[in-house]
């Protein structure tokens, strides 16, 4: 029996590997990712480690994804029209309804010297969007602050570890309230750049984000967060995988305003956090008073 | 009563004769109108496609409620193909819906070709090359939309006569 989580990921696939891939998934631990490369071994990740479809541990002898196999799953992923999903093939990614999000390596298409679009795709990778209600009850005992403000908290961890998963629990829980830890239901917002947080469609997120949230879908980091900072007096703004240099002006912004921050970046230690001259900034500058460290196996380290 | 099996047989035959001429004649006038909704139908994909960014299923489904006849099948058969999520090309699901709506209409093997080959790109690349091919396809219409016009105004009526006129000389070299 596939997981509707999964068989909703299995609908964007080439009709070819849904049958192997939902055999694989009925036996199988849970799946993280699925790879589809032109001409190479179809590859599931889950949290066991790497699943070659049609073999188990061998990719030479695994079930091989033809050029159809790869053109109809960007079909499918892109429902034919690759011209309403330009700016998201640009940067890399799209995020499809359920929230699963899809990478995309192709050749890129260069104008002045920047990526404009990416054609002769070569290789897919399916992530599967979950919802873990519950995962974020670790760290939401830190959150309190003083007066019953929220903490600024920063998640972070290697790519694939759950840290878009951490966020939307505690948007969640925060937006919902929880008494017994003495956190007030708070005004949420999101700007969710990639939609994979709220992973909304037609204006209604696909998780459950409590009742107090409200989400700015698809709008650049560095504008949306002012956006919503003046439009919705949220007390708590949240978003995914800051990087750059805007990003982080935009955090100290909405941490001077009395706003709480919680964000997540990619970094695979705290030492690697403070390399990245961004993030470096922002912790030298107090903006963020929670870290949240998230193992490559998801093993959840919390410091104040 | 034979005389009157000759004359009941020689109505017939005047009356399919004139009958098959009107529906050719029909058909020549039809075709101007039926290029003339694709071509229209094709501006307002434009739009969709331009100023929306709407996913071709959307797209070709709003379409398809705002024209009619074959323009109408075709727009609403790729539309549907695509929704369904089967893994099929947009230039699959178009040309089988080209390939449906052709029977209801006055297409001729240009007008066919015209529409195929848009469905070779359609989908298939950034908004501004979208936008090319759908003006490109547009004027290619209606240019074929001219001839027609030109075509149903010589030989409609030419073939209306030409109908009856044989009717009545098959009937002659029968008698």
């Amino acid at each position: 029996m596939v997981d509707e989580t999964v068989a909703g990921l299995l609908s964007y696939v080439a009709p070819a590997l849904r049958g192997p891939l939902a055999e694989a998934a009925a036996a199988g631990p849970a799946w993280c990712e699925v790879r589809i490369r032109r001409g190479g071994p179809l590859q599931v990740v889950t949290v066991a480690g790497d699943l070659w479809i049609g073999s188990g541990d061998d990719p030479a002898r695994a079930l091989h994804c033809s050029d159809d196999d790869l053109d109809r799953t960007v079909q499918l992923i892109t429902r034919a029209s690759l011209y309403a999903w330009e700016d998201e093939l640009a940067r890399g990614y799209c995020t499809v309804p359920g929230g699963h999000r899809v990478g995309f390596a192709g050749r890129a298409v260069l104008r002045d010297g920047q990526v404009v679009a990416q054609t002769a795709f070569s290789a897919l990778c399916l992530r599967i969007g979950r919802a873990l209600p519950g995962v974020a009850d670790p760290v939401l005992p830190l959150l309190r602050g003083p007066g019953g403000r929220i903490r600024s908290t920063l998640v972070f961890g290697p790519p694939g570890c759950g840290k878009t998963t951490l966020l939307r629990d505690l948007c969640r829980q925060l937006s919902r309230g929880r008494p017994d830890l003495g956190l007030r239901p708070q005004r949420v917002a999101v700007c969710d750049e990639r939609s994979e947080v709220a992973a909304a469609s037609g204006g209604r997120p696909h998780f459950d984000l409590g009742p107090r949230c409200d989400v700015l879908d698809g709008c650049p980091k560095a504008q949306g967060l002012v956006i919503l900072l003046r439009s919705l007096g949220p007390q708590v703004l949240v978003t995914d995988e800051v990087g750059g240099a805007a990003d982080a002006e935009a955090i100290e912004d909405a941490a001077r305003a009395g706003v709480a921050v919680l964000a997540s970046a990619h970094a695979g230690s705290a030492e690697d956090l403070r390399r990245r001259p961004c993030l470096a900034a922002l912790m030298a500058g107090g903006a963020f008073e929670v870290l949240a460290e998230l193992g490559p196996d998801r093993r959840l380290v919390v410091r104040p | 009563m034979t005389a009157l099996i000759t004359v009941v047989a020689g109505i017939c035959i005047v009356a399919g004769c004139t009958g098959a001429g009107a529906i050719l004649a029909g058909s020549l006038r039809r075709r101007p109108e039926d290029l003339g909704r694709l071509a229209a139908a094709l501006g307002q994909l434009e739009t969709e496609i331009g100023y929306l960014a709407s996913p071709l299923p959307e797209a070709l489904a709003r379409v398809a409620r705002t024209t009619a006849g074959p323009a109408r099948d075709l727009f609403a058969g790729a539309g549907e193909r695509l929704s369904r999520q089967d893994g099929a090309t947009a230039a699959e699901a178009w040309s089988a819906a080209v390939e449906s709506a052709d029977a209801g209409s006055a297409w001729s093997a240009a007008d066919r070709q015209a529409l195929l080959d848009l469905g070779a790109a359609l989908g298939a690349s950034g908004r501004r090359d979208q936008l090319q091919h759908l003006a490109h396809c547009r004027d290619r219409l209606l240019a074929l939309q001219a001839e027609a016009r030109r075509e149903a105004d010589r030989s409609a009526r030419l073939w209306l006569y030409l109908g009856a006129l044989g009717g009545l000389g098959l009937l002659i070299i029968s008698v």
